[in-house]
C-alpha cells in the first residue's frame, strides 16, 4: 500500500512539474487541482470542505444547473406545503470558500491526459471527483419514451418536474385516480417513494377527498420504514392510499394515459413513474460505471477513489455500495473523499477508518415526520462499510421530528452550500 | 410475509454452509452478505448467485432483514468467486485486524465532520438541532456515553452515539471544545 503510494507521489509530482503551475494570478501557486463535477450534495460538500481543510488546493465546480434544488423535502412541494424557492439553494456560499463554479455542460473526460472538457473550455485535473447523481433506465419500462416523458413524469430530480408533477396533481378532478409506479432496490432514497404517496395522500384529503392514489411497488415489501409507513397509511390515509407490493411496472401508455404491471392495467389521470435508475452519464464519459451491468461505479471506501480508474473519485447515489443513496450519506462521503484528497495531497496516509452516519427524515403529515438513523463504519477486513448495531428508526410518528425534520433540512444545506 | 419473500428466505435458509470454495456457486445462492442489518423492519439489498444460460451472474435482491438475521456473519468473499463471476467487485484486503488511526491523525476533524450536516459546520448550528461548537469536554462525553446507555433519551442521538466507542467521545469532545462557538 504505501509502496503504491509513494509512486503515485512520484508520478503526480512529476506530472504537476511538466503541467506547469496555475495560470491564475495567485500569490501562491495551487498545490494541485481538483475538479468536481456536479454540484449536489456529494459534489458541493466534497468542493467546501477540500477549500476548508486546504486552502491551497484549486477546486473547480461543474454542475449543468445554476442553482441548487433539493429532492429532500420536495415532496412537501408536491402536497403544496412549501415552494420550490423553500427549498433551492445558490452556489454563493461554494464561492466564497474560493470554489470556481462553473455552469456548463460536461462533454468529455481524458482520464489519461486528466482533462475535463465543457462547452466553456478544458478543465485540467490532478483528481477528478464525480458527484453525478443518478440517470434513469427509461428503456426499461415499455412506451417510456421521450414523447411519453413529457405526460408521465418521475420527478425524481428535484426542480422543474417537480413543479409540473405538482400542477398536474392540483388540476386532476376530485375523484380521480393518481398511479405511482417505484423500482426494485437499490435506487435513490429508499423511503422517498413511500413519503410521496403520504404527502399526496394528505393533499387529496383535503383537496379532492373523492380521489385515490395507487401505489405500484416493484419491491417485495415496503423498502424503508415499513412499520411507520404502514402506520401512517393505515391511520392518516386509509381511504385514500392503496400499496401494492411485487408490482413492478413494465409499460407505460401516455397516450391514453395507462400504466400496467405484469398482470394489470391502470388507466389514471395522473402517472408518476420512478424509472429504475444508474449512475449518472458523466460516470460513463470517464469509464468508471464498471459494475457487472453497467449501473453502479465501484469504489474504495476509504478514498472513494474509482475501481476502474486511477485519479478518478466517485461519491454519492452513483457508488456501488450496501448503504443507502441518500443526501445525508452523499454529504458524508463528501467529507471522507476531500479529507482523503487532502491528505493524498499533502504526502498523508487517508482516514484508514471512516464513519458514515446516516439521518434520514421523512414527513408523513403537514405535522408529523419519522426517522432512520445508521452508523457505518469501515471495516478492512471485509472491505465494507460496515452497519453498527444501535441504529434504528422512530418509536411513532412524531410532531417533535417535524421540528427535527425541518431543521434537519436547514442543518445540512447550510453544512453543504454555506 | 409475501410469498416471494418467503420463498426468497427458504431459498437462503437451503445453504446455511457457505464456504470460501472456488466452485461454481449453485443457483439461489447469497454469496456475499455485506453488512448484518440493523433493524428487523428494514429490507437489504445483497447479491445473490443466479445461473442463465450455463454462466454465473450476480443478482440484486431484495431481502427482508428476518432472512439474512440468522446467517453468519463470514461468507463467501467475492475474490474467491471472482473466476466464476463477471462482476467487477473489488478485491477484498489483506485479513487484518481494521487498524487505528493515529491519535495526531486528522481522523478527530474526519470523524466529527459527519456531524456536522445535522449539528452545523464545526458544530456551529443555527437551526433547532444544538450546536456543539464550545462544549465543555466533561459535559460531551457525559452526553453521549448517556445517549448510547439509554439514560438521557433521544429521538436519534442514542442510535448514533452506539455506533461510536468512548475513546471517540474523547477525540470528538476535545476537537469540539477547542472550536470558539
Amino acid at each position: 500500500m504505501s509502496m503504491q503510494r509513494r509512486d503515485f507521489l512520484k508520478a503526480s509530482a512529476i506530472g504537476l512539474a511538466a503541467g506547469g503551475l496555475s495560470s491564475r494570478a495567485h500569490a501562491n501557486a495551487a498545490k494541485a487541482k481538483v475538479v468536481i463535477i456536479g454540484a449536489g450534495f456529494g459534489g458541493a460538500t466534497a468542493a467546501k470542505y477540500i477549500r476548508k481543510w486546504d486552502p491551497s488546493i484549486d477546486v473547480t465546480l461543474i454542475d449543468r444547473e445554476a442553482k441548487f434544488v433539493s429532492c429532500p423535502l420536495s415532496n412537501l412541494v408536491l402536497a403544496g406545503l412549501k415552494t420550490l424557492d423553500d427549498i433551492s439553494r445558490t452556489y454563493d456560499g461554494l464561492k466564497s470558500h474560493g470554489v470556481n463554479v462553473v455552469v456548463d455542460e460536461v462533454t468529455a473526460i481524458d482520464t489519461d491526459k486528466r482533462v475535463v472538457k465543457t462547452t466553456q473550455g478544458n478543465f485540467p485535473y490532478d483528481r477528478l471527483i464525480l458527484s453525478p447523481g443518478i440517470d434513469f433506465r427509461f428503456d426499461q419500462i415499455e412506451g417510456y419514451d421521450a414523447k411519453a416523458q413529457e405526460t408521465i413524469l418521475h420527478a425524481w430530480k428535484a426542480g422543474p418536474q417537480t413543479l409540473k408533477l405538482r400542477q398536474q396533481v392540483e388540476s386532476m378532478p376530485d375523484g380521480g385516480l393518481i398511479v405511482i409506479g417505484m423500482p426494485l432496490a437499490p435506487y435513490r432514497c429508499p423511503p422517498g417513494p413511500y413519503e410521496r404517496v403520504c404527502l399526496i395522500a394528505n393533499y387529496l384529503k383535503r383537496a379532492k377527498p373523492k380521489s385515490k392514489i395507487i401505489m405500484l411497488d416493484a419491491n417485495p415489501d415496503v423498502a424503508s420504514k415499513k412499520a411507520l409507513f404502514m402506520k401512517a397509511w393505515g391511520t392518516l390515509y386509509k381511504d385514500w392510499v392503496e400499496y401494492r407490493p411485487n408490482s413492478k411496472v413494465l409499460k407505460v401508455d401516455a397516450n391514453n394515459m395507462t400504466v400496467s404491471t405484469e398482470f394489470e392495467d391502470f388507466k389514471a389521470n395522473v402517472i408518476n413513474v420512478i424509472p429504475p435508475q444508474r449512475a449518472g452519464q458523466v460516470a460513463e464519459l470517464a469509464g468508471v460505471r464498471t459494475d457487472s451491468n453497467g449501473v453502479w461505479c465501484p469504489a474504495s471506501f476509504v478514498t472513494y477513489e474509482s475501481r476502474a480508474k486511477a485519479n478518478v473519485h466517485v461519491i454519492g447515489d452513483s457508488v456501488l455500495s450496501n448503504y443507502p443513496k441518500s443526501g445525508h450519506m452523499a454529504n458524508n462521503m463528501g467529507k471522507v473523499c476531500a479529507n482523503a484528497i487532502v491528505e493524498i495531497l499533502n504526502g498523508r496516509d487517508p482516514n484508514p477508518v471512516p464513519i458514515l452516519a446516516n439521518t434520514c427524515y421523512s414527513a408523513v403529515s403537514e405535522d408529523k415526520a419519522i426517522h432512520v438513523a445508521t452508523v457505518f463504519r469501515y471495516e478492512a477486513a471485509k472491505d465494507q462499510m460496515t452497519a453498527q448495531p444501535g441504529g434504528g428508526v422512530s418509536a411513532d410518528l412524531s410532531e417533535v421530528e417535524a421540528v427535527y425534520a425541518e431543521a434537519w433540512a436547514e442543518g445540512i444545506w447550510n453544512d453543504t452550500f454555506m | 410475509m409475501t410469498r416471494i419473500s418467503a420463498l426468497l428466505l427458504a431459498t437462503l435458509m437451503a445453504f446455511p454452509a457457505i464456504s470460501n470454495s472456488t466452485a461454481t456457486p449453485p443457483i439461489g445462492q447469497l454469496i456475499y452478505l455485506p453488512a448484518k442489518p440493523v433493524a428487523p423492519a428494514d429490507f437489504m439489498a445483497v447479491p445473490v448467485a443466479m445461473t442463465e444460460n450455463g454462466k454465473v451472474f450476480m443478482q440484486w435482491m431484495f431481502v427482508p432483514a428476518q432472512a439474512l438475521a440468522n446467517l453468519p456473519a463470514a461468507s463467501i468473499t467475492p475474490p474467491a468467486l471472482m473466476p466464476a463471476l463477471p462482476m467487477t467487485v473489488a478485491p477484498a484486503a489483506p485479513a487484518a485486524a481494521t487498524p487505528k488511526p493515529a491519535a495526531n491523525s486528522t481522523h478527530a476533524r474526519s470523524m466529527t465532520a459527519t456531524c456536522n450536516a445535522c449539528h452545523g459546520t464545526d458544530g456551529k448550528s443555527h437551526t433547532a438541532i444544538p450546536p456543539l461548537a464550545g462544549l465543555d469536554k466533561a459535559y460531551f462525553v457525559q452526553q453521549m456515553q448517556d445517549f448510547k446507555s439509554g439514560k438521557r433519551e433521544a429521538t436519534v442521538m442514542h442510535q448514533h452515539a452506539k455506533g461510536y466507542t468512548d475513546e471517540e467521545f474523547q477525540q470528538m469532545a476535545d476537537f469540539f471544545a477547542a472550536i470558539k462557538p
